[in-house]
């Protein structure tokens, strides 16, 4: 077991613990910042496995850009008076029995599947690939959907700005 | 054997096509772009005009030839049918041009002055552009399609523009008098095209004209051959044909030109500024019809050309006595136009085209020149109008004496006004004595019943001098009527003479009135502008159906030449003569005529009522027509109704029967589904919480039930 | 180290976020629970990517899929806002406009 190995590991228990912090803790902001740490683990994950590149994305995508929407909205969608911002729960047993049974269900596919066996997975040589084969894959072979994917970009925080932006004046004559 | 297709080839190109191009191109403009403009309308369209003017002036002198320049190419094709248009550049168009244009540019520069304070000033002038841009297209083309659209639009503008005081009722009415009687003639119009494009297979007036005089009268049957496209084709129709297209073509006429009986347009039609009806009565409107006429000459055969002399002659007569009496100075000349267009049309009927379309040019000037007179002389009495003083610019009985304030005016309305009585000197004198020296020789061949139409040229000879006289007298003479019927006394020092701007057009079209101008004092036959036009030699309608060449006519009657001038101009002058005594001040009728009122007699009320045409197409006609409908309508009500009511009710009963039916027995089906369909959706409606998560709960639950089932 | 370890981590990821958002009660929590499934789907894709080094599907896929998380997350934060205005809460449970 070598050392990345081990940090790998330890990174992969870094994102079940906050996770899991997640489903239990009643108090939407914690779970925002225990969100922090589950994105911080799964872009260690990212780095250890050779994905330098999505690893910086996840970092600057969700922990700088959808975090910072998300606290917002909390402040947003709360009357803070000093009291914590909580939310109750509800159905947490079938909740709890459907996730549940889900998560057993793909326990039980992935053993059956035995990934480990399948030939181009077994005769694989994990390496990192490099940044700039993935930039020329990008804008080579990806290049249209790569495009349109930064069109819906646009498109969707136009909508919000717009779907946002209506909404001032009826603030303002409620307060 | 002729091909079609040559006779419709392109000709080489020709600058000339520019030249035609701009002549279109500048009134258009007026007409596109003088909306725009607030008060420089006036100057911006005169400035237009006059250049027109002188691009038209320019082409004529260019291209004055004998011959005739023409001009052909291909519009667009269908299939193997060509659709050409040809211009043809001929002594009649040219002058044609340079009158339409100068008429047209005379009037804008009195229109200047005489719609100073018109709001709707840019749409005057730009209807006036539109006027001249379709009369410019009837006098160029060669083609009868183009003519026809031109013709059209001619109309249009004539009833935009008789209409243009639209807010006045009678006014919008007259525009649709104008229009719809338009209409009425141009329907024959389309049916003689209709007729030559069965027959020729092309509306082109050269190619039409070459076959024409190709064609055969075989057993009574019209017989055309020609190839076209390479195959041969032979159309052969009943020979009757021939003389319908030519009746057809002249019904065009007749709606234009205001002949009888659709003439009853045109007094009506002086609902419009003054300046446009003597736009519409010189040179471009009524024109129009005649010009058409004179196009169309050569495929006339003897039996239209002798139905084109009776009504030329009807119109003159009735028109001319129907001026005679009436009190509005504009109807006066509105008559006397209908009735010398009547002269043009009895002319080209007798055979005499160079006749008819002299008068047709020196009528322009003459009838522009009165028009315009009178109407400084209404604009004048209009500035006489105040809150408390109301009156009928146009009446005569409000006039009288205006021959000390207003003395330009009056000579130039004499001048005119001799000029269409028609005494040696003035232009009148030498067209009319042309088309009556070729209804003498006409009547001569024709003998017997044809002397009636020479008669009637005759009297409306007489006629005419005395209707024009008696205007002269009656708005120039005696004392000022106004002062006394409005009561106001110092009213007659306020009336002053005409400004330049209404001056310059009135002097030069009176001018031009005097024979000098055309280059003969007594003699028709050697005036330039006569000579310019000749009758085509020789009619192209198959020899068995034409009519009598006017050379020939004229050789046989020659002898009479002199003492028919002797005859007309001692009508003229007796005419004249009982005017003046009649009307002179002091005299009865003079002094009563203030206070004269709608005629009681009924031999003056026919020439006042211009011979009851109006009542008559009101009275006989639409009661005719309402008696019919009411009649249909009884018919209707009583018989068509009882069936259908009838058959309303069975169907009624019917009705119920199966209503009852549906009720009980159809229904309760229905409302047994409803029912259950009802609770099923109660049934169903609880699953429905409205809660989201629940609905992703149950999703995932049930994709877990599906995996399990396919899995294990 | 042997993939299975990654692509589990990466169904008790998704598990959890199906948790949280079946059973939050907050709009933000369930958007919450969605970010995080979208990221479990996110280590599949990568973990598989990483045995294929020359073709790099999985790699771009998951950008793409961060791509359209981020225009998710700004168009229903932009929702949220607006039904928080229009409902003077942010409770799902009590927003049930859909009830039949």
């Amino acid at each position: 077991m070598t050392f990345a190995t081990i940090i790998l590991y330890c990174f992969i228990g870094l994102t079940l613990l906050s996770a899991l912090y997640i489903a239990f803790t009643k108090n939407v902001l914690y779970a925002a910042f225990a969100l922090i740490l589950t994105f911080l683990g799964v872009a260690g994950i990212f780095m250890l496995i050779g994905a330098g590149f999505i690893a910086i994305s996840q970092i600057l995508v969700y922990v700088g850009g959808i975090l910072v929407l998300i606290v917002f909205g909390v402040m947003l969608t709360n009357r803070l008076k000093g009291q914590q911002v909580t939310t109750p729960s509800y159905n947490k047993l079938l909740g709890l029995l459907v996730s549940g049974g889900l998560l057993f269900i793909f326990y039980k596919a992935i053993i059956e599947a035995n990934f480990g066996a399948i030939k181009w997975i077994e005769s694989a040589q994990p390496e990192s690939p490099g940044l700039e084969s993935f930039g020329m894959k990008l804008m080579t072979d990806y290049v249209l959907a790569f495009e349109v994917i930064g069109l819906l970009l646009l498109l969707a925080l136009i909508g919000a700005v717009k779907i946002a932006a209506g909404a001032r004046k009826e603030v303002e004559d409620a307060s | 054997m002729i091909e079609l297709k040559d006779l419709l080839a392109p000709n080489a190109f020709d600058p000339l096509i520019y030249w035609i191009l701009a002549l279109f191109a500048f009134p258009l403009l007026s007409f596109f772009t003088t909306g725009l403009l607030k008060d420089k309308a006036s100057v911006w369209s005169s400035l237009l005009l006059g250049i027109n003017t002188c691009i038209s002036g320019y082409i004529a002198v260019t291209y004055w030839g004998e011959m005739g320049t023409s001009l052909k190419g291909t519009w667009f094709e269908i299939g193997g049918t060509v659709f050409n248009y040809s211009f043809l550049l001929d002594n009649a168009a040219l002058i044609m041009l340079v009158i339409v244009n100068f008429i047209s540019l005379l009037v804008h520069i009195f229109s200047a002055e005489y719609m100073r304070h018109d709001k709707a000033k840019p749409r005057y002038y730009a209807f006036l552009g539109l006027f001249t841009f379709s009369m410019l297209g009837i006098v160029l083309f060669h083609n009868l399609l183009f003519i026809f659209i031109f013709w059209e639009l001619v109309g249009l503008s004539s009833y935009l523009l008789i209409g243009f005081w639209f807010e006045k009722k009678s006014a919008s009415l007259a525009a649709n008098k104008a229009f719809i009687m338009n209409r009425i003639g141009d329907l024959g119009f389309l049916t003689g095209l209709m007729i030559l494009y069965t027959q020729f297979e092309t509306l082109d007036l050269g190619a039409i004209e070459f076959m024409m005089g190709e064609s055969q009268i075989e057993d009574g049957n019209w017989v055309v051959t020609y190839f076209s496209n390479g195959k041969e084709v032979i159309h052969v129709l009943d020979g009757r044909w021939l003389s319908a297209a030519g009746i057809a073509l002249f019904c065009g006429a007749v709606g234009k030109s205001a002949q009888f009986p659709l003439q009853i347009w045109l007094p009506d039609a002086m609902e419009g500024p003054t300046p446009v009806s003597a736009l519409i009565h010189a040179a471009t409107m009524v024109a129009a019809g005649v010009f058409m006429l004179s196009r169309v000459f050569v495929l006339l055969d003897a039996q239209a050309l002798e139905v084109i002399a009776i009504v030329g002659a009807i119109t003159a007569l009735m028109a001319a006595v129907a001026a005679l009496s009436q009190f509005d100075i504009k109807k006066v000349l509105a008559y006397s136009t209908v009735s010398q267009l009547g002269y043009m049309v009895l002319a080209m009927g007798v055979g005499a085209y160079d006749a008819g379309l002299f008068h047709l040019f020196t009528h322009a000037f003459f009838k522009a020149g009165l028009f315009l007179s009178a109407g400084i002389i209404i604009h004048q009495l209009h500035g006489l109008e105040s809150e408390g003083v109301k009156f009928n610019t146009q009446d005569m009985r409000v006039m009288g004496g205006l021959k000390q304030h207003l003395p330009i005016t009056f000579a130039c309305f004499v001048i005119c006004s001799l000029s269409l009585a028609g005494l040696p000197g003035f232009s009148g004198f030498l067209s009319k004595e042309a088309i009556l020296i070729n209804t003498h020789a006409w009547s001569v061949e024709k003998g017997g019943g044809y002397y009636l139409i020479e008669l009637m040229a005759f009297a409306t000879v007489i006629l005419t001098a005395f209707y024009i006289m008696r205007a002269v007298m009656l708005v120039f003479t005696g004392k000022f009527r106004l002062p006394e019927l409005t009561g106001v006394s110092d009213i007659a020092g306020k009336l002053k003479e005409g400004n330049r701007t209404l001056l310059i057009p009135v002097v030069i079209l009176a001018l031009l009135s005097l024979s000098f101008a055309f280059g003969s004092t007594f003699d028709a036959e050697t005036s330039w502008l006569h000579k310019a036009v000749e009758t085509p030699s020789g009619a192209m309608v198959p020899t068995k159906y034409a009519a009598v060449g006017q050379a020939e006519m004229l050789e046989s009657a020659g002898a009479d030449h002199i003492w028919l001038a002797v005859v007309s101009i001692g009508l003229a002058l007796a005419g004249i003569i009982a005017a003046l005594l009649i009307y002179k001040p002091g005299a009865k009728l003079a002094e009563a005529f203030d206070s004269k009122r709608e005629p009681v007699s009924p031999l003056v009320q026919v020439s006042f009522y211009h011979w009851y045409q109006d009542v008559l197409y009101t009275k006989v006609i639409l009661k005719f027509i309402l008696t019919q409908s009411k009649m249909l309508a009884w018919f209707d009500e009583k018989i068509l109704d009882g069936c259908v009511n009838l058959l309303a009710r069975t169907q009624v009963v019917v009705a119920h029967l199966t209503g009852m039916f549906d009720r009980y027995i159809i229904d309760g089906f229905v409302h047994l589904t409803a029912f259950t369909s009802g609770k099923v959706g109660q049934l169903t409606r609880s699953i429905q919480t409205g809660n989201v998560q629940t609905y992703i709960l149950s999703a995932i639950a049930m994709l877990i039930m599906l995996l399990l089932w396919f899995a294990f | 180290m042997p993939v299975e370890h990654l692509v589990i981590l990466g169904a008790i990821l998704f598990c959890i976020g199906l948790f949280v958002v079946l059973t939050r009660k907050n709009a933000i929590a369930v958007l919450i629970g969605v970010e995080l499934m979208l990221n479990a789907s996110n280590i599949n894709l990568v973990a598989f990517s990483h045995f294929d080094p020359d073709l790099l599907q999985g790699q771009v896929f998951a950008l793409f899929v961060i791509t359209v998380a981020a225009a998710e997350a700004a168009v229903a934060l932009a929702i949220v806002v607006k039904v928080y205005q229009y409902f003077q809460t942010a409770d799902l449970d009590k927003i049930s406009e859909l009830k039949g």
